[in-house]
C-alpha cells in the first residue's frame, strides 16, 4: 500500500534528516487546481530546503563534517 | 549432548549435524556426518557464533529432503522462523539443540560473542555512532547531526559485502547489491548511502537482530543499529514482528488494514540546508 | 612489515604513503582505521586522493616521484625542531652526521618545488608524525615501483629510525606485501641471488650446507632478475622461460617490447591456474591447483607463516605445484620425492634459521612469526627490538632524482598504474568471479574534469592514450581522486593492456623493479 511504503521511507530517511523531502498526495484527474497546489506548495518546500546534502559527502576532502564534531 | 547428536545421526534422524567443532583451540562451524562420528567427540559449545542457518539453506536448496540438526541460540532460532516464513526451509526437516544465549531473567547464564564488545574509540564516538548505543540515542540526533554521523559510518565501507554474505536471512539468488542499476560499482568510496539503505529496506521484516553483519564488518559500521531501526519502522506501521514465529506470512509492504493520512506539506524548520 | 598489523591499532601516529590500503590491503585499512577512532593521527601522502585522505589530519598530494624530497623535507623540520630522538641516535644507528647533512638542504620551499606540498601541510603532517609516538610507517607499490625504489624505501627508514620508532611495538617500517604469500615466497627463496631465508647464493658455507642437504652439487652463479631476463631473451641468451603463477604479459612493462623478447624463446611453459594471457601462448601449460585444492603454508606480509588445508582434491588432472615441481625434477634425473609438504617444510626448516623453529603442530591456526629460531621461541611480532640485523641502523644521505620520464610539451600527463578494489593484480582470478566482475568488468582511465574539459571528453568517450612504447583505448572515467595533470589507469584489464604505455627501461638500479608508477602520455578522443 502505497502510504505505508511512503510511510516506511520516510522514516528511514528521518534518520538522516531527508524525511520532508518524500511527499504523498491523493490528485484525482480531476482535481486540477489540487494538483496545481500541491506541486507549487511541495516545490516550494524543495526550493526552500535547498540542495540534497548527500553529494557533498562524497565530495567532500573529509570524512567527518565539522558539525559533527561536538 | 553428544549423545543424543550421536544417536540422531546413527539412527537416520538427521543426515548432517551442524555446529562448531574445536580445532587447534578454535571453534570452527562444522558440519558432522555419520560417516565421521567420532567427530562429534569434538563438538564445543563457546561464546563463538556462526548462521549455520545459512548453511542449511544452501544444503536445502542443493537437496530439498535433507534432513538437518543444528546447535542452535535464540538468534538462530529466530533467523529459522524468518526462512520457514520464506519458504527456505521446512520446519520439519529442522532439529534444533538449544544453547545459551543473550542474558534475561530466564537464563542465569549468557554465552554469546556479541556480549563481549570491543571499545568504541573516542573518535569515534565524537564524530560517528558507538556500537553499543540503543536505537532511541541515535534516533536523537538532529537531522544534521545525525546524517554526518552516519555518512561518516558509511565513508568507511569497503564494499567487502561481509554483512550480506554473513547474514542467516539473505538467501536471495539475485541480489540488488549486486544489480548496477540501482547500487553504483567501480570506485571506492562505494555508492553511499545507497548500497547501505537498499540493504536496510531489504532487512525490514527479516533482520533478527544478531550482529553478525556487524561482527563480521571490518570498518565497525554500526549495522545493527540501521536494521533495527527498519524493524522498529516495520512494528510501528505494520505491526510485523520479525522472527517471533515461522507461522505468520512474509512481511509485505502492502498491508490491509490503512489507518495513515498523508502527512501535510510542513513548512521548513530552518534545522536542516 | 617490522611490525604485526594489529599493532597498528595501537599506534600513535599512522603515516601511510603509496599505498591505497583500502582497496588494496582492506584489512590493514581497517586497522587504521581502529586506530585513528582511537584517537592516533593519519597522515595520507598519495599523488592521489584515496578514501583513507578522507579520514587524515592531513592529507597531501606529492609530485608522482617525489617521494624522496618530501621524505627529506620532513626530516629538515624534524632536526631543525628538535623532535629527534638523539639518544636512540646515538645508541642505536649510525651514518646520522651524513643523513643531517643531506636533509639541511631540503628546506620546505625547495620540497614545495620539487613535490608542490604547501609548507604549512608539510610542516604540520611533521609534527604529527614527529611528536605522536610512536608512528607507524605504512608504504605499498607507490614506494617500491620507481626509478629510486631503494632510495624511497631507504628514506622511510630513515624517517622512522630519526624518531626511534623502529625496534618499539606499534611503530616501525611496514611494506604491505602485494599478494598473500609474496612474504613467503621470497622466504623461500623465490629470488635470483638467494635461497630460503634470504641465505646468500654467493657464499660457499650457504651451498655447502644445501649441497649436503640435497645430495647435489649448486651451481655458484646468481640468476637473472625478471628485468634482465627480457633482454636475456632479445639478445638469444636465455631461450627457455618456466613461468609458474605470474602473468608476465599482463604484469609487465612495455608489452610491445616484452611481446617481442618472448616471440625470441625457444620453449615457453607456464604453471597456472587458468588459461591466462601468458599461458594461451606458451608452449606447454602446466595444470596447478588452487588455494582449496592443496595443503601447505603461506606467509604474510607481517612474516606470519601459517597452514593452508585441502578443502576439496584438485579438479581434474591438475596438481599441487610442489608436485608438479618433484615430478619435473624427477623427468630431468635429479629424483625429487616427498609425500606431502609438511617433509618440505620440515626439511626447509632444518635449513633455515629464521624458519627453524617452526613446525605443522606448532603453527596451528594462529601461524608463527619468523624470526622463530627454536623449538620454543614464540615467534617475532616487531623486529629490530634491542638491535637492528646488522647492529646498528645505518642512515642514507640520499639526494632526490627526478623520475625517468617527466611529462614534456609531447607527451604532457603524468600516466599513474595501479589497482581497483574488487580485482587483483592481471585479473586471472578476479575477472572470472561474477561478483567481482560487476564491480568492474572493463578498464577504464581516471582523469580529472579539468584535463577533460581541456581535452574535450566527457564521462563515458573512448580515448586514446599514447606513451612513447605504445598506444591503447580507454573509457574516460572522470573523478576528483586524480589531481589535474595526472591520469591513472588500472593494471588489471587485458582488454586495455596498461603495461603498453609503461617503460621496462626506467628500473631502480638495484632492486631492478620497474618504475610502473611513472610514465609520460598523451590523451585524445577518440574518433572513429
Amino acid at each position: 500500500m502505497t502510504i505505508k511504503r511512503i510511510t516506511f521511507l520516510q522514516e528511514l530517511l528521518g534518520l538522516f534528516g531527508l524525511q520532508e523531502r518524500v511527499h504523498l498526495a491523493w490528485i484525482s484527474s480531476a482535481e486540477a487546481q489540487k494538483f496545481v497546489e500541491v506541486v507549487t506548495a511541495f516545490t516550494e518546500k524543495i526550493k526552500s530546503l535547498g540542495p540534497n546534502p548527500l553529494p557533498a559527502y562524497r565530495d567532500a576532502p573529509r570524512a567527518a563534517l565539522a558539525a559533527a564534531a561536538h | 549432548m553428544k549423545e543424543q547428536i550421536k544417536s540422531w545421526l546413527e539412527q537416520g534422524t538427521v543426515d548432517v549435524f551442524l555446529g562448531y567443532r574445536e580445532v587447534d583451540h578454535h571453534p570452527i562451524p562444522w558440519c558432522f556426518t555419520q560417516e565421521a562420528i567420532e567427530e562429534v567427540d569434538d563438538l564445543v559449545v563457546s561464546p563463538a557464533r556462526y548462521s549455520l542457518e545459512k548453511i542449511a539453506t544452501h544444503m536445502a536448496a542443493e537437496d530439498p529432503d535433507i534432513r538437518i540438526g543444528m546447535l542452535a541460540r535464540d538468534c538462530n532460532n529466530r533467523a529459522l522462523n524468518v526462512l520457514y516464513v520464506w519458504n527456505q526451509l521446512r520446519p520439519e526437516q529442522v532439529v534444533t539443540v538449544e544453547a545459551n544465549c543473550c542474558p534475561s531473567p530466564l537464563k542465569e547464564h549468557a554465552d554469546c560473542s556479541y556480549l563481549e564488545p570491543g571499545t568504541v574509540g573516542a573518535y569515534k564516538k565524537a564524530v560517528g555512532i558507538d556500537n553499543h548505543l540503543r536505537l532511541e540515542a541515535v534516533e536523537a540526533y538532529g537531522p544534521e547531526e545525525g546524517r554526518n554521523r552516519w555518512m561518516y559510518e558509511f565513508q568507511k565501507c569497503i564494499k567487502c559485502y561481509g554483512c550480506r554474505n554473513i547474514c542467516p536471512v539473505c538467501f536471495c539468488r539475485e541480489c540488488s547489491l549486486d544489480h548496477d542499476d540501482l547500487v553504483g560499482t567501480g570506485p571506492l568510496l562505494p555508492d553511499i548511502p545507497i548500497f547501505h539503505l537498499v540493504r536496510a529496506v531489504h532487512m525490514a521484516g527479516r533482520c533478527i537482530d544478531c550482529g553478525l553483519c556487524e561482527d563480521a564488518c571490518p570498518m565497525d559500521i554500526p549495522l545493527r543499529l540501521l536494521y533495527q531501526k527498519v524493524n522498529r519502522i516495520a512494528m510501528d506501521l505494520f505491526d510485523y514482528r520479525t522472527g517471533t514465529s515461522g507461522d505468520q506470512p512474509p512481511f509485505s509492504i502492502l498491508g490491509d488494514r490503512v489507518t495513515l493520512e498523508p502527512k501535510p506539506i510542513q513548512p521548513v524548520t530552518g534545522a536542516e540546508a | 612489515m617490522t611490525n604485526s598489523i594489529a599493532e597498528i591499532e595501537d599506534a600513535g601516529c599512522v603515516f601511510i604513503i603509496g599505498s591505497n590500503t583500502t582497496a588494496c590491503h582492506p584489512l590493514i585499512a581497517r586497522r587504521v582505521i581502529r586506530a585513528k577512532e582511537k584517537g592516533a593521527k593519519l597522515i595520507v601522502a598519495d599523488p592521489r586522493n584515496i578514501q583513507l585522505s578522507r579520514f587524515a589530519d592531513v592529507a597531501v598530494n606529492h609530485r608522482l616521484g617525489s617521494d624522496v624530497a618530501l621524505l627529506n623535507g620532513m626530516m629538515h623540520i624534524i632536526i631543525k625542531k628538535g623532535w629527534h630522538a638523539e639518544d636512540y641516535i646515538a645508541s642505536r644507528t649510525e651514518g646520522y652526521d651524513a643523513l643531517e647533512e643531506m636533509v639541511s638542504r631540503f628546506t620546505p620551499e625547495k620540497v614545495q618545488a620539487i613535490t608542490g606540498v604547501d609548507p604549512g601541510d608539510l610542516e604540520e603532517m611533521t609534527r604529527l608524525y614527529a611528536t605522536n609516538p610512536p608512528g607507524s610507517l605504512l608504504y605499498a607499490m607507490g614506494i617500491t615501483q620507481h626509478t629510486t625504489g631503494v632510495d624511497n624505501v631507504k628514506s622511510c627508514c630513515n624517517l622512522a629510525m630519526l624518531c626511534g620508532y623502529v625496534g618499539v611495538r606499534g611503530g616501525g617500517v611496514n611494506p604491505l606485501r602485494g599478494q598473500n604469500n609474496v612474504q613467503g615466497a621470497c622466504d623461500m627463496g623465490g629470488l635470483p641471488n638467494v635461497v630460503t631465508g634470504y641465505q646468500p647464493v654467493a657464499d660457499e658455507a650457504v651451498r655447502e650446507k644445501f649441497s649436503k642437504a640435497w645430495g647435489a652439487e649448486l651451481p655458484a652463479a646468481t640468476g637473472l632478475t625478471i628485468t634482465d631476463m627480457i633482454p636475456a631473451m632479445l639478445e638469444g641468451k636465455l631461450k627457455g622461460l618456466y613461468v609458474i603463477g605470474e602473468n608476465p604479459k599482463l604484469s609487465d612493462p612495455d608489452w610491445n617490447h616484452f611481446n617481442h623478447a618472448l616471440k625470441r624463446l625457444d620453449f615457453l611453459v607456464v604453471q597456472e591456474l587458468f588459461l591466462s594471457e601468458t599461458a594461451q601462448v606458451a608452449d606447454v601449460v602446466l595444470a596447478g591447483a588452487s588455494v582449496a585444492e592443496k595443503d601447505g603454508t603461506f606467509t604474510n606480509t607481517e612474516r606470519r607463516c601459517m597452514r593452508i588445508n585441502k578443502a576439496i582434491d584438485p579438479i581434474g588432472n591438475s596438481l599441487a605445484d610442489w608436485e608438479i615441481i618433484c615430478r619435473l625434477s624427477t623427468a630431468m634425473g635429479y629424483e625429487m620425492r616427498y609425500d606431502n609438504p609438511e617433509e618440505i617444510f620440515d626439511e626447509m626448516a632444518g635449513l633455515t634459521k629464521s624458519y627453524a623453529g617452526m613446525s605443522y603442530a606448532r603453527i596451528g591456526l594462529d601461524g608463527l612469526q619468523w624470526p622463530c629460531p627454536d623449538k620454543d621461541h614464540p615467534g617475532t611480532p616487531y623486529l629490530h627490538k634491542d638491535q637492528f640485523t646488522r647492529g646498528k641502523g645505518m642512515f642514507f644521505a640520499l639526494d632526490y632524482k627526478d623520475p625517468a620520464e617527466l611529462p614534456d610539451e609531447e607527451y604532457p600527463y603524468f600516466l599513474t598504474t595501479g589497482r581497483m578494489f574488487a580485482h587483483f593484480h592481471t585479473g586471472t582470478m578476479t575477472r572470472i568471479s561474477p561478483h567481482l566482475d560487476v564491480e568492474q568488468k572493463t578498464g577504464y582511465v581516471d582523469i580529472h574534469p579539468e584535463d577533460a574539459a581541456k581535452m574535450e571528453v566527457r564521462d563515458g568517450d573512448m580515448v586514446v592514450l599514447s606513451s612513447r612504447r605504445g598506444d591503447i583505448e580507454a573509457p574516460v572515467r572522470l573523478t576528483r581522486s586524480v589531481a589535474p595533470g595526472t591520469i591513472f589507469l588500472p593494471i588489471h584489464f587485458g582488454e586495455v593492456p596498461t603495461n603498453v604505455l609503461t617503460n621496462a627501461e626506467a628500473f631502480d638500479p638495484l632492486a631492478k623493479i620497474p618504475e610502473f608508477k611513472v610514465s609520460a602520455v598523451k590523451v585524445h578522443k577518440l574518433v572513429l
